[in-house]
């Protein structure tokens, strides 16, 4: 594998950061010192260091896409992928494990991606193309105003700042948040259907569920030596990983079009995260270098990464981790959970599951249901944007939609849904 | 960032609110009026305010609109209680002029499923004030004063623990009119305007309110009264720059009615003493909770 491609998150853009690769440095049994503010602990585990690095597309070649799968092996039985010219096993994460390419180290780019209810993704993403239809995502525009990127008084706010509580949270001390294998008693909140947010490095995987997400929206995290904020809001259903600063994010009690108003403790500028940039504030502006995940069922998740750590319900608050806290919001048809503008376009149900992408100029939404209707509960198929191939790989049982960059060397795979060996 | 906003500041206005003394007659020189009051509240549920008055969450669907009343917190089910007892005095200075005080002692609590707010057990802001008779004939009165509430009490910049206090200097000038029907009744009208500065450690301006009290009371023998009074507080939008710009918060605003029943003390033998119990009850508003609230005071006079 090579080193010579270690770069900071900070200068990575988000839609220029098309491809972040998670490699493996170094383990270690001490990662407080990775922690110089003993007032926000990083989340406790067993140990175990891990570098993040990232690149464009054109800044790093394909063969930096080799790297010898690490991790524990797939569950007998459990979806994989497979090439069907070579006989290649591919994880859901990209990684060849087993066959020829196995061998090389090759594995599939992932692209930084959004997940979203379609109704969100209408709102922040006006003219996207749609993966399937000829219609586009009606044309909006949104003029920010002096202060802000985005109409300030759009800017609404519900609740004070922390009212919901980040993990750790950066009050008054509560301890911090517990990961845990699989198996743990700390994880009876957990059903196999739930989802997760989950991350995975070429080594260690961690998931953070959507259960834990409900209720604190933001979990501050260090891997590696390398702060990580993972982000999800209820209302838009909208997931977002990205590397962070050391005092890492909270809620701001504001939404921006129904969507989850972060702030960095560091500096107090406000993001949108749909947008993943900062609304206003000191860091105006700037981007979110966003970070790789898959988002999937618990059971598919842990059927991919056996030996993953998950976030438990030990996290300093007492809350029902069993109960989703908004009613039916995420599956009635409801639209917005404060005004929006512009309105959501109703081309489809807003509650859809929608995955975009952006490559160059070109957004382009993959609408979960528009591919069932299409290709079925289940699809590997090849796409392009602006001249790049993607593969996508789509399952509607565990909710999942993965796009890889298919450029070289994976640009001669024929991939296809398959089970481990 | 310079802090956090408490999370929970709606007793302040009820406790602050100018005219607790409500009274239009201003004492007479050398005449020491004292009231010792306590208040017990209640809320779980809360008016809305219009930074939601689209949200289709809490009710299911049902579209909610500023001034709907929804749940106090509708994910953990919150709860909020507060007890406050007031000391107030007003002295006639001169015949035309008096000077006032509050001291409250409060205990604010509020609860929900997860129990995580710390309660607040202490001195609240103190407020300071005057009143001035400009007018006076054989039953009306007419008078104006002022007060200042000196932000005193303990405002913790956590979400997890109630405040006793606001944090910020607030000026009311008030008008209050009243019309005697001695010896069965009366009648008197406040109109209140406080002015709020910002407040730049908590990082928030709590903009300008109006407040309104109307009173009616008759005496229904020697020693029973009833009054009913209706409380208003008309409030501009709040806004915080916690974040570097303008945010508007919400306006807040509430009506309630405030009904009590008046019972001297003189057949006990203290004269110039009185007992009121009374309650008061929120009958309209925008971002404030549905207060229910049982009031008990005593009162009395001294000197001339």
């Amino acid at each position: 594998m090579k080193r010579g491609f270690l770069l900071g998150w900070r200068g990575l853009t988000p839609w220029s950061a098309l491809v972040s690769v998670l490699v493996l440095s170094s383990c270690s049994s001490d990662n407080s010192s990775t922690a110089p503010d003993d007032s926000l602990p990083p989340i406790t585990d067993s140990g175990g260091v891990v570098r993040v690095v990232g690149n464009t597309p054109a800044d790093f070649p394909a063969e930096v896409f080799r790297e010898q799968y690490r991790g524990a092996l797939p569950t007998t039985g459990s979806a994989v992928l497979r090439d069907r010219s070579s006989g290649t096993l591919f994880t859901l994460d990209g990684f060849a494990f087993s066959g020829p390419l196995s061998e090389d180290g090759v594995r599939l780019p992932q692209l930084s991606k959004l997940s979203a209810f379609w109704f969100a993704w209408s709102i922040f993403y006006p003219g996207s193309e749609i993966w399937g239809r000829s219609e586009r995502v009606r044309e909006a525009s949104i003029v920010g105003d002096s202060d802000c990127l985005v109409p300030c008084n759009q800017i609404r706010r519900l609740l004070p700042a922390d009212a919901i509580p980040s993990l750790p949270n950066p009050g008054p001390p509560r301890g911090a948040p517990r990961m845990v294998a699989v198996g743990d008693l700390a994880l009876g909140y957990l059903r196999a259907g739930d989802l997760v947010v989950g991350i995975f490095d070429g080594v260690e995987a961690r998931a953070y569920p959507h259960n834990v997400l409900w209720w604190h929206e933001i979990v501050n995290d260090t891997v590696g030596g390398q702060p990580l904020s993972i982000s999800f809001c209820p209302l838009t259903g909208s997931a977002l990983v990205f590397s962070a600063d050391v005092s890492g994010f909270g809620t701001s009690g504001s939404l921006y079009n129904s969507n989850l108003v972060m702030y960095d403790h560091a500096t107090a500028s406000l993001f949108s995260q749909l947008r993943r940039e900062a609304i206003t504030g000191p860091r105006k502006g700037e981007s979110l270098p966003e970070i790789p995940f898959v988002e999937t069922t618990w059971s598919q998740w842990v059927q991919m990464h056996p030996d993953t750590k998950v976030l438990s319900s030990e996290t300093g608050f007492r809350r029902d981790y069993t109960r989703y806290p908004y009613g039916d919001y995420r599956v009635n048809n409801n639209d917005t959970f404060s005004v929006t503008d512009p309105r959501p376009d109703p081309l489809f149900p807003n509650k859809w599951a929608v995955t975009g992408v952006q490559v160059g100029p070109t957004r382009k939404a993959y609408v979960h249901e528009e591919i069932v209707r299409q290709l079925g509960l289940r699809a590997v198929f090849r796409d392009e944007i602006e001249g790049m191939p993607l593969w996508i790989v789509f399952d509607r049982t565990s909710s999942y939609l993965q796009i890889f960059h298919a450029g070289d060397p994976s640009q001669t795979l024929d991939l296809e849904w398959a089970t481990a060996p | 960032m310079r802090g956090r906003t408490g999370a929970i500041l709606f007793l302040l206005v009820m406790v602050a609110a100018p005219g607790a003394k409500a009274g239009a007659w201003v004492q007479p020189q050398g005449r020491l009026w004292l009231k010792v009051g306590s208040t017990l509240g209640f809320a779980d549920e809360k008016f809305a305010n219009d930074q939601i008055d689209e949200s289709k969450v809490f009710a299911n669907g049902t579209r909610v609109r500023a001034g709907d009343r929804i749940p106090f917190d509708f994910t953990t089910g919150g709860r909020y209680r507060f007890q406050s007892y007031v000391v107030e005095a007003a002295y006639g200075v001169v015949d035309r002029f008096e000077i006032s005080g509050a001291v409250p002692l409060l205990h604010t609590r509020f609860d929900n499923d997860n129990n995580e707010v710390e309660p607040g057990t202490g001195i609240g802001d103190l407020r300071l004030g005057f009143g001035v008779r400009i007018l006076e004939g054989q039953r009306g009165v007419l008078s104006l004063g002022g007060e200042w509430k000196a932000p005193t009490a303990d405002v913790p910049r956590s979400v997890y623990a109630q405040p006793l206090g606001e944090g910020q200097h607030d000026f009311t000038a008030w008008l209050r009119a009243g019309w005697s029907l001695w010896p069965r009744g009366w009648v008197q009208f406040g109109v209140g305007h406080r002015w709020r500065n910002a407040n730049d450690e908590l990082g928030f301006d709590p903009g300008r309110e109006w407040h309104f009290r109307g009173e009616a009371g008759w005496q229904i023998g020697p020693t029973l009264g009833l009054k009913t009074g209706i409380e208003g507080l008309e409030g501009q939008p709040w806004t915080s720059d916690l974040f570097g710009f303008d945010q508007e918060i919400g306006r807040r605003r509430r009506w309630s009615i405030a009904p009590a029943i008046l019972y001297r003390l003189d057949r006990f033998g203290w004269k110039r003493m009185m007992l009121e119990v009374g309650g008061a009850i929120a009958l309209a508003g925008e971002d404030l909770p549905v207060a229910r609230e049982i009031r008990v005071a005593w009162m009395m006079d001294l000197g001339d």
